[in-house]
């Protein structure tokens, strides 16, 4: 059995610590990390394969009991397989970098994003960047996205440029394969 | 996941800095379209291009869409026609420049190059027929352009065909004389023309090319001065081998967009990537120019003692960055330093810092030569060919190629301002230093035998 632990707290040295080994101490072995922390906050994930013979609610129980104590918040979900997920319907998908400049305002996220969803375009990763060097005064968001092949690109920019410049925001749509090329050797 | 750094400063590359490419060169072979009756020659030629090219203009904006960088011309090079056309007169000949000027408005590019011939060892009959055709053929089109070899390191300098080519010259533009002799901006004259030049007036498709194939012309100066008054900002006690190092890299940045988008188009239209040329093409827009960058550097202006180090320089950190980056590198591959098509440039003309002379010296450290430059209509074709013979002395002594871009402009003096619009700019008209008496040199005619450095076996 698969399952997505969850870690949210305030960042310390010692959580990736404390999680791992009480995994280990259950036998679960750790197959995938991902952690990041945003100002003071943590946040990670840990996609782990239980033992056989363990059951997820004892698991479950020991980190109740251990990670509350340490003002840790988790979440556990059983993992199923891809079959009939959003990832298994769209295989045929091309990565995007979307970058929206402007200054910022409460929504600006929301409005782009809803143009992405209304495309069936998946937010794989976001980032927030305060100050750019040629616009001190505007902020940036990075939407790194999953495209589907079969969507007219054209007329999800131009909905997306519509919806930017109604917020007052400039936006720039970019195949991910041109910062690859530019950047890495 | 891509670093915020990588994403950034490619943004800022593209937003801010003119980050594009600039040309992807169709090359088309015509000689599958050899005919001994002209119109069938013609409907050939036609055919051949179009249903080469029709597409050429829509996939590079898809694709340039695709990865958010502009291609900006789109162009198609031929075969040299003094070798398609060879069996015909010059009126004929003047029938096949209108057909490759149809073929580009079909197609919807502003340049067809290879309304040309290779005459550094000799002139043949057709050649004659193609160069004197040339004045007329340029006046009655309006996108096709002309380039002729008149030398070469390996086989040296044809005199005879400089001569010619400067009467030619003083023709076209007298023939183009309402438009400040404009014909001229489409005629090159080369020593040691590469075989695959994506940039105009000199594309043309050589012998040995491959039937169809895609030749890119990258990115301009914008990108480079950018990256240099960056670093200068950040430390400004950098010396000039770090300032050569980020050229270096930027040069490496800009040739990779070049290949990747240049080898998606070859891909999508089903035809050969050839190379990416490195040269540094700039525009007659503030912020994409060649003569900034001296700016940035500490120059007072393009022109001043210290350019023709500088220029070395920058010649020499682009090609480097941009053959790590690119194995298929090609072209003339050095930086442009046209007066016409580079504001700055033209500026430092106009200033009087820049002469002729400082012009030939510097490109003796580049590949392009005397470029864009409008000169008093009245200049005799003696001194234009000895401008002429100069700068091909300069390519093949030093086995790189240069080339002479020059305009007589008619009815025109030293400072005189000239201005073709678009691309091409505007510039005041150069002054020429009188030859104290008249030029007997280039009269001799023949050729200046091929160089000992051609003796390379």
């Amino acid at each position: 059995m698969k399952i997505a632990l969850t870690v949210l707290g305030t960042d310390r040295p010692g959580i990736v610590c404390l999680v791992s080994s009480l995994l280990a101490e259950n036998n679960c072995n750790i197959e995938a990390i991902s952690q990041t922390v945003l100002y003071n906050e943590f946040a990670g994930i840990f996609l782990v394969t239980l033992p056989k013979e363990l059951n997820p609610d004892h698991l479950k129980k020991v980190l109740d009991d251990v990670l509350k104590k340490e003002n840790l918040v988790f979440y556990l979900k059983e993992i199923k397989d891809l079959k009939g997920s959003f990832k298994e319907k769209t295989q045929d998908i091309e990565p995007f970098v979307i970058i929206s400049v402007g200054k910022d305002r409460v929504g600006l996220i929301a409005s782009l994003s809803c143009v992405m969803k209304d495309f069936g375009i998946n937010i794989t990763n976001l980032r927030f960047v305060s100050s750019l060097p040629s616009y001190p005064d505007k902020t940036a968001t990075i939407y790194e996205v999953e495209i589907p092949k079969d969507i007219d690109l054209n007329l999800f920019v131009s909905e997306l440029q519509k919806k930017a410049s109604s917020v007052g925001l400039e936006v720039s749509v970019q195949h991910k394969k041109v910062f690859e090329d530019i950047c890495r050797i | 996941m891509l670093s915020e750094q990588e994403i950034i400063s490619t943004f800022e590359m593209v937003r801010n800095e003119n980050l594009d490419i600039r040309t992807l060169t169709l090359g088309i072979n015509l000689f599958d379209c050899l005919d001994s009756d002209i119109e069938a020659l013609c409907d050939k030629i036609y055919n051949k291009i179009v249903s080469k090219g029709k597409n050429l203009v829509q996939v590079c904006d898809e694709i340039g869409d695709k990865y958010g960088i502009k291609v900006v011309n789109k162009r198609v090079a031929v075969s040299p026609i003094s070798l398609i056309g060879g069996v015909f007169s010059e009126s004929d000949m003047i029938k096949i420049a209108k057909t490759l000027d149809n073929a580009a408005k079909s197609i919807g590019i502003d340049f067809i190059g290879g309304y040309s011939a290779l005459v550094e060892k000799g002139i043949t009959k057709s050649d004659r027929t193609l160069i004197s055709s040339v004045p007329e053929a340029l006046s009655v089109t309006e996108r096709v352009c002309c380039s002729v070899n008149v030398a070469s390191t390996k086989a040296g300098i044809n005199f005879d065909a400089i001569n010619l080519m400067a009467k030619t010259i003083k023709e076209a533009a007298w023939l183009s004389k309402e438009k400040d002799g404009i014909s001229c901006a489409k005629i090159c004259v080369f020593a040691n023309i590469p075989p695959d030049v994506p940039f105009m007036a000199g594309a043309y498709l050589g012998i040995g090319e491959a039937d169809c194939v895609i030749n890119v012309g990258v990115s301009g100066p914008g990108v480079i001065k950018n990256a240099l008054q960056r670093a200068l900002k950040n430390n400004p006690k950098i010396d000039l081998g770090r300032l050569s190092e980020i050229i270096k890299r930027t040069a490496f940045k800009i040739t990779r967009v070049g290949e990747l988008i240049g080898r998606e188009v070859a891909e999508v239209l089903n035809v050969k990537f050839g190379i990416v040329d490195l040269s540094l093409a700039p525009t007659p827009n503030v912020g994409d120019s060649v003569g900034e960058i001296f700016e940035v550097l500490g120059l007072g202006s393009i022109g001043d003692p210290g350019s023709t180090a500088l220029l070395a320089m920058l010649n020499d950190a682009v090609k480097k960055g941009g053959a790590f980056a690119s194995s298929y590198v090609g072209g003339l591959s050095g930086a442009f330093i046209p007066v016409c098509e580079d504001l700055n440039i033209a500026q430092a003309v106009e200033k009087r810092r820049l002469s002729l002379e400082k012009l030939e010296a510097m490109t003796s450290v580049c590949s392009v030569g005397l470029d864009m430059i409008p000169i008093p209509g009245d200049t005799p074709w003696e001194t234009i060919a000895a401008i002429i013979a100069d700068e091909m002395a300069i390519g093949v002594i030093n086995n790189k190629s240069t080339a002479v871009r020059i305009i007589p402009v008619p009815n025109k003096k030293p400072g005189d301002k000239v201005k073709f619009g678009g691309l091409l700019g505007e510039a005041p008209v150069l002054e020429i230093r009188k030859n104290l008496s008249p030029n007997e040199f280039v009269k001799y005619g023949g050729i200046i035998p091929a160089p000992v450095q051609s003796l390379t076996n």
